[in-house]
């Protein structure tokens, strides 16, 4: 039961399972750690993707993630896509087919930790097949560089990009992004801003705006306490909570 | 709208702008009637210009805000060590009669150690009518290191210091919660933008909730959210009383 009093439903855009640097609650986050702790905050559900896949292994990580999230309907999966997946000689296609058969709600990135830069077209391929059946792909705004991200808005104009992790202070970077590319999404886990919501909301309305707390590493009663407060309607705080990652998920 | 349970004392805010990114709906009106709509009942705060520009200006600023809405605002003084001694001093004799608390003493943004002779001559200042000091930190950064504000609470016993986002970042928050269960004279500052899970309950159950003050840091951040993570689970009704309101009340000496 969270102590924020709250009619809106909140389902998170940003978390992950399994360990993490977070000195303080216990490593690994598992599953069931992870219900507990949205049962306590009044979260729905999330989207979810294992640490494991970020820090050892993506194929890994991808396929832990399926055996831990088994028959728990609250949770909608990501998984993470390097380049060797997705060359026309090797497992674009499967990987392709994976995604597909194990119901994968998104996909994330990580070039810098992971050491590619998507300039080279080492994506392509799997960007039109997200780009084909609009599934949302996802990167942290400190693992991605701004010039990376103009080059996926500008080629892939039908997949939904979501940025996640962004800084308060980064606001003059991700207004041109909301101004000129439809497609553009944030994730307002570490947007902080003093009228923020109200400014992005009253600017270009409040569809591409999505609640995401960034557990295990962060709290979301911060951000579920910011979009409570906002001074925008209910119909507006309704997207930013839920609305809008269930219907990028497919699930309206 | 909607509102919290608690009368909130807001003891470390600001007004004003920020060269770095936009801070929008800063008028003063603005801040006021958000912040009241957060259910913040006090708000203590200086203006921005203070920390980038000029002390002389920014105190001046500050009072005006003080004075047009005195019923909501508290004087948070700021002084610049890199200043000369005269120009601290007749700063200092300036403004003290009307300041509430001398809010934040800057490192960071003033570019100068915590440890450093300037800050020495201004706490000598402030020890002849004391009152409580909030000294911004940040363990990633040089000048403002929470570690470095220890021989100033040890040698100033009779002012309160506040330890600016208590040290901001992992390996900061620890080496201040070490300070603050050292010493009597030392709190908390509940306002950090790294909103690490946990971490409010880790140093409410190390430094007990008496010894944290809650910070908006408004309009620098949003102040809804800084309230919010004192709702993450495990910290108590009692305990979100003492850190929104009771704690500043009483160092304050707000009736």
């Amino acid at each position: 039961m969270s102590n924020i009093k709250s009619d809106l439903t909140f389902f998170d855009c940003n978390v992950f399972i399994g360990r993490h640097q977070n000195p303080y609650i216990d490593s690994p986050f598992n599953i069931s750690i992870l219900e507990d702790t949205m049962i306590a905050s009044g979260l729905s559900g999330g989207l979810i993707y294992h640490s494991a896949s970020f820090l050892y292994d993506a194929s890994y990580g991808n396929k832990i993630l399926l055996d831990e999230a088994k028959g728990k309907t609250e949770f909608k999966l990501v998984w993470i896509a390097l380049p060797e997946y997705c060359t026309p000689e090797t497992n674009a296609e499967n990987f392709i087919s994976q995604l597909k058969k194990n119901k994968i709600s998104a996909v994330k990135i990580f070039p810098r930790y992971h050491n590619f830069n998507v300039v080279t077209g080492s994506l392509d391929l799997l960007f039109n097949f997200l780009s084909e059946e609009k599934i949302p792909l996802l990167a942290d705004q400190e693992e991605i560089s701004w010039e990376e991200i103009v080059y996926i808005l500008n080629r892939y104009n039908e997949m939904p990009f979501l940025l996640q992790n962004t800084g308060y202070r980064m606001e003059r970077y991700i207004i041109p992004f909301f101004d000129k590319y439809k497609n553009f999404y944030l994730d307002i886990s570490r947007y902080q801003a003093h009228g923020g919501i109200e400014y992005l909301c009253g600017q270009f309305g409040s569809d591409r705006i999505l609640f995401g707390s960034g557990m295990p590493v962060f709290s979301a009663e911060p951000i579920m306490m910011m979009i409570n407060y906002a001074d925008i309607s209910l119909k507006e705080k309704q997207n930013i909570s839920s609305n809008n990652i269930i219907r990028l998920l497919g699930n309206e | 709208m909607s509102k919290t349970d608690y009368e909130i004392i807001d003891a470390h805010a600001h007004v004003g702008s920020y060269f770095q990114f936009p801070i929008r709906h800063n008028e003063i009106k603005e801040i006021v009637e958000t912040a009241r709509s957060y259910g913040i009942i006090k708000m203590c705060a200086s203006h921005l210009i203070n920390f980038v520009y000029d002390t002389g200006d920014g105190n001046q600023l500050t009072q005006d805000a003080m004075t047009e809405y005195a019923d909501f605002f508290l004087f948070g003084g700021v002084l610049d060590p890199s200043e000369s001694e005269i120009e601290i001093e007749n700063k200092y004799l300036a403004i003290n009669p009307n300041v509430c608390m001398w809010n934040e003493l800057h490192p960071a943004l003033h570019q100068y150690p915590i440890s450093g002779r300037g800050y020495k001559f201004i706490l000598d200042l402030i020890r002849k009518d004391p009152k409580p000091v909030l000294v911004h930190t940040d363990e990633s950064d040089k000048f403002s290191k929470p570690g470095q504000m220890e021989e100033l609470i040890k040698r100033y016993p009779e002012i309160p210091f506040i330890i600016g986002h208590s040290g901001n970042v992992i390996g900061g928050f620890e080496i201040a919660i070490e300070i603050v269960k050292k010493y009597e004279n030392a709190f908390l500052d509940s306002a950090f933008s790294r909103n690490y899970l946990g971490l409010m309950k880790r140093m409410i159950d190390q430094v007990s909730a008496e010894k944290i003050l809650f910070g908006s840091d408004m309009p620098f951040l949003n102040g809804a959210a800084e309230i919010g993570k004192l709702y993450e689970s495990g910290i108590t009704d009692n305990n979100r009383q003492k850190i929104f309101h009771d704690n500043s009340a009483e160092l304050l000496r707000i009736k």
